[in-house]
């Protein structure tokens, strides 16, 4: 797991049409969690939303 | 969006990028999730340095650590960028966006602000109010707004 994320960007420099590309190694990262608990926080609300 | 981006890696179902940041600090990896709120058509936009923690044997996503990589508008567009492709994929998926702080919130507004004629083609874009009963709601986008988060629905 800890050499899941390597350094595999085709160029360091950024560009306008930057590429999207699959990296089927990032599949075994599962329900990431994040450092803040801002999705505990918006699971908390109810969401009224105008539209589907 | 004329803007420089980074390329992005993605996992399979497109819930999940990184990216590779480079600036003054020097090479970042920066992870961005779509994770489903109890609305299981909204999905929450969160993104971050991508780190490995060892004592949870888990990566995260360190969505509060200040990076100060000098590189904030490319970040912001890779970001943006990974928004278009997700939601090309997933149309019926509404995105919500809100900052780990409220000065993050307010980032994202005068980026969503500046950028809003071109977010616009692709996008309808509202502004989230919350009121003294935990309730949700859209509202129009205002760049001026003080809002809790911000919705994307795709066209």
């Amino acid at each position: 797991m800890k050499t899941l994320i390597k350094n595999n960007a085709s160029s360091k420099q950024p560009k306008i049409n930057a590429t999207v590309k699959v990296d089927v190694k990032l599949d075994q990262i599962k329900n990431i969690k994040f450092t803040s608990n801002k999705l505990e926080e918006i699971n908390k609300v109810e969401f009224k939303l105008s539209f589907k | 969006m004329n803007i420089p981006k980074y390329d992005l890696l993605a996992n399979t179902d497109s819930t999940l990028f990184t990216f590779e940041s480079y600036g003054t600090t020097g090479k970042i990896v920066k992870g961005i999730a779509y994770t489903v709120t109890k609305n299981e058509r909204l999905y929450n936009l969160g993104f971050g340095d991508l780190i490995f923690d060892p004592i949870q044997n888990r990566y995260i996503i360190d969505d509060l650590v200040v990076s100060d990589n000098g590189d904030r508008n490319t970040v912001l567009a890779t970001v943006a960028k990974s928004v278009y492709n997700f939601s090309e994929i997933y149309p019926d998926r509404n995105i919500f966006i809100k900052g780990s702080t409220k000065a993050r919130t307010r980032l994202y507004r005068r980026a969503i602000s500046l950028n809003f004629e071109e977010l616009s083609e692709t996008f309808l874009i509202f502004g989230a109010m919350e009121d003294e009963n935990g309730h949700v709601f859209d509202v129009p986008f205002d760049p001026n707004g003080d809002f809790y988060g911000f919705i994307i629905k795709r066209k």
